[in-house]
């Protein structure tokens, strides 16, 4: 039997997956210039970023990460639920860097030897070692913390909101994120997405990532039939 | 020496040519300094082989993975091999399980020589110095700098009642440093204050005497400062260098709870500087006699000077920090758009500072005027959560969270102490700020009479009166919960 030879799709992307160009919110402006002013070192030293899943918190601080990179800046991002996995003090070190960057803070919450530990880290940003960013899913005023000196720390900078992605911002985002990957997305696809899968914005764009392998695999350009194939395989 | 050599070699030639430089090279590290240049060719060939090592890795791994755990990898300027630098254990720990193996790899398929060894460390190299000269680890800050901040004095702090006393004893001992009030120990709640007094304080004394040698340190830092001198060795350097102080000014004494072995190093720091008559200033959180963890000895030494508190400003107070806030980040908050902001940020500094760059940043972007009613707009989603409704229920997660209790304990008919005065105190609460009768309040804590609730308002205004630690909690938990 004569083998099939399948076209295999390089894992090479135009699309980068994290950056401020496609950022969909209706803040979009307001918090990108803040961000970045921090990042390049002439604005906020403090900025914390609070929203509901899916408002694109960890997309804004990887994609900060990208553009300080472009920058020359340095920054280190840590995701909070990793950082549980070790003890505060393995975590000394971090400000040799220009942004420090903290994904899901509110995650340490609770846990006094971190919310000891980035008390800490606020006061080496206020003393001007470096510039601070950080996520959580609420306000400080509401997070479960057991140090009042960390909690009202977290207030000091500026705090912007994220506000909920709408099915629009999907829309948009999706559309976006597309045509980065050089797929042009019918209204009739998106559509169809939106309502026989989850509007969540990342399983959205998991299946949009997936159906870009399977049209460059088979040369075949995004329709409802390859949508369904892609949904089927990802079952 | 001669495997180094060789693996000079192979670097150099992929970078330049020429008998001269690999005659060089061949003679080895005794002549050292005559071949700056090429280490630095070989140094930068070396991250130019990390750099596709990245660009390699970018197409492996996702962005999140490089971001955090490849980006932040620095190199060593060692001509003589692949040194990458975590920023810390974490990172390197991490490193090493899931990418160090394919780094090797990447690069000995970069390189041509197949001789470049990769090391992990954990460490850090200076930004902008010459490749040569490279630094594994800053000096601890305490041998370093006074850590002063400039911008916080005594004309930037906004004076009220709450802080009065508190700012009339700074000013007191900046002028006579050492002489009398010490040790000055300035305590309070949080965000109100405190550390900028004592930056003040060092920096008046600094322009009173210039050559005073003043270090504001805070205690968390204090205690790693001591526990990488003992790491390293160099606790002496540690004692010399704190003991020799004019002025010490450790905030956030309230750390050193629990920690013995700093607490035996902060007491001999004490009694020397005390000796030597130079200025203690120390901020705690509360009163020493109620710090937990604490020693005895300790306690009783912070209480030597004078003890002075801050309490949360009122509302003027509020409206002048915001106008100097505003003054000094070049905004012009009008006068109702501060009373506005203040009247609504009560809880402390910190976030009525945070309140105003919010509005602030708004304004920067939209290009409008601050009005009441922008500000109003800029801060819905803050004011939305404050204008949540106190409930019952809330009260009770609080003060059983407060007190480190369960809220089963408040519900419950257990009558030792630990339980009835946070019970109290929560039906108090509960009475000043809900609506709820006493009634339906005594029923919400496990089905009590009104007569019970009724005794505990009683009861806690009794307290209040005659125990300000009760006091202080409670004015803590209406702090909490208004906000």
């Amino acid at each position: 039997m004569e083998p099939v030879i399948r076209q295999i799709a390089l894992a090479l992307s135009l699309d980068r997956q994290f950056s401020f160009d496609n950022f969909v919110s209706g803040r979009a402006e307001l918090i990108l210039s803040n961000l970045q002013s921090l990042i390049l070192g002439n604005g906020e030293i403090q900025i914390g970023l609070w929203g509901a899943a899916s408002t694109g918190k960890t997309h804004l601080l990887n994609a900060g990460a990208d553009f300080a990179r472009a920058n020359g800046v340095l920054m280190q991002i840590y995701d909070a639920t990793q950082l549980l996995h070790c003890d505060a003090d393995e975590f000394e070190g971090f400000s040799h860097c220009d942004v420090l960057a903290i994904d899901n803070l509110d995650a340490l919450a609770g846990d006094p030897g971190w919310e000891a530990c980035f008390y800490q880290v606020i006061n080496r940003c206020r003393d001007g070692e470096y510039r601070f960013l950080y996520s959580m899913t609420d306000r400080p005023e509401n997070l479960p913390t057991r140090l009042d000196d960390f909690r009202s720390r977290l207030q000091w900078g500026l705090l912007l909101q994220l506000p909920a992605i709408g099915d629009g911002d999907i829309r948009q985002i999706l559309r976006k994120r597309a045509r980065l990957l050089g797929i042009e997305l019918s209204d009739e696809v998106i559509s169809y997405l939106m309502t026989r899968h989850a509007r969540d914005l990342a399983e959205q764009i998991a299946i949009l990532r997936h159906l870009d392998g399977i049209s460059l695999r088979q040369q075949r350009r995004v329709t409802i039939p390859l949508v369904k194939q892609a949904l089927r395989e990802l079952g | 020496m001669f495997r180094q050599n060789r693996k000079i070699g192979h670097i150099a030639n992929n970078l330049i040519h020429g008998e001269a430089l690999l005659t060089a090279l061949k003679v080895g590290n005794r002549f050292r300094v005559g071949f700056a240049r090429k280490d630095r060719l070989a140094v930068n060939f070396l991250n130019s082989i990390w750099q596709q090592c990245i660009s390699c890795l970018e197409g492996e791994i996702s962005e999140q993975q490089l971001n955090t755990w490849i980006l932040p990898l620095q190199v060593e300027q060692d001509p003589n091999s692949l040194k990458l630098l975590a920023p810390n254990r974490f990172v390197m720990d991490w490193v090493r399980k899931h990418f160090l193996d394919r780094i090797r790899e990447l690069v000995v398929s970069l390189d041509d020589s197949k001789s470049i060894s990769v090391s992990l460390s954990i460490g850090s190299r200076s930004r902008g110095i010459e490749p040569e000269a490279t630094v594994s680890s800053p000096p601890p800050r305490a041998y370093r700098s006074s850590g002063l901040n400039e911008s916080q004095k005594f004309r930037n702090f906004v004076e009220g009642k709450s802080n009065q006393l508190a700012r009339a004893a700074s000013i007191q001992i900046s002028s006579h440093p050492g002489s009398e009030y010490n040790p000055l120990y300035i305590y309070g709640g949080v965000g109100l204050g405190k550390t900028h007094l004592m930056h003040a304080i060092g920096n008046q004394i600094r322009e009173y005497n210039p050559d005073a040698n003043i270090l504001y340190v805070n205690c968390e830092r204090f205690v790693s400062d001591m526990v990488k001198a003992l790491q390293h060795g160099r606790m002496n350097d540690f004692k010399n260098s704190y003991r020799s102080l004019d002025a010490l000014l450790i905030d956030d004494i309230q750390f050193l709870a629990d920690k013995n072995r700093s607490q035996e190093e902060f007491f001999h720091t004490f009694n020397s500087l005390y000796e030597a008559n130079a200025q203690m200033v120390i901020t705690c959180d509360r009163f020493p006699k109620e710090i937990e963890g604490l020693e005895d000895r300790i306690c009783s030494r912070l209480g030597w000077g004078l003890a002075v508190d801050i309490k949360p400003p009122d509302l003027e107070t509020r409206v002048a920090i915001l106008n100097s806030k505003a003054e000094q980040i070049n905004a012009d908050v009008p006068d109702e758009v501060a009373f506005f902001i203040a009247e609504r940020f009560k809880s402390n500094i910190r976030e009525l500072e945070g309140a105003l760059k919010r509005v602030v940043a708004h304004a920067r972007f939209t290009g409008q005027p601050i009005t009441q009613e922008f500000a109003r707009q800029a801060l819905k989603e803050l004011l939305a959560v404050q204008d949540k409704p106190i409930t019952i229920d809330n009260i009770q997660k609080l003060v059983a969270e407060y007190y480190k209790i369960r809220v089963a304990d408040l519900l419950s008919s257990r009558r030792n102490r630990s339980i009835t005065r946070p019970r109290q105190i929560a039906m108090s609460l509960a009475k000043s700020l809900t609506r709820h009768s006493l009634p339906e309040i005594g029923n919400a804590f496990g089905g009590r009479d009104h007569t019970t609730v009724l005794h505990a308002c009683r009861k806690v205004v009794e307290l209040r009166s005659e125990d300000r630690r009760i006091d202080e909690d409670v004015e803590i938990l209406e702090r909490m919960l208004s906000n």
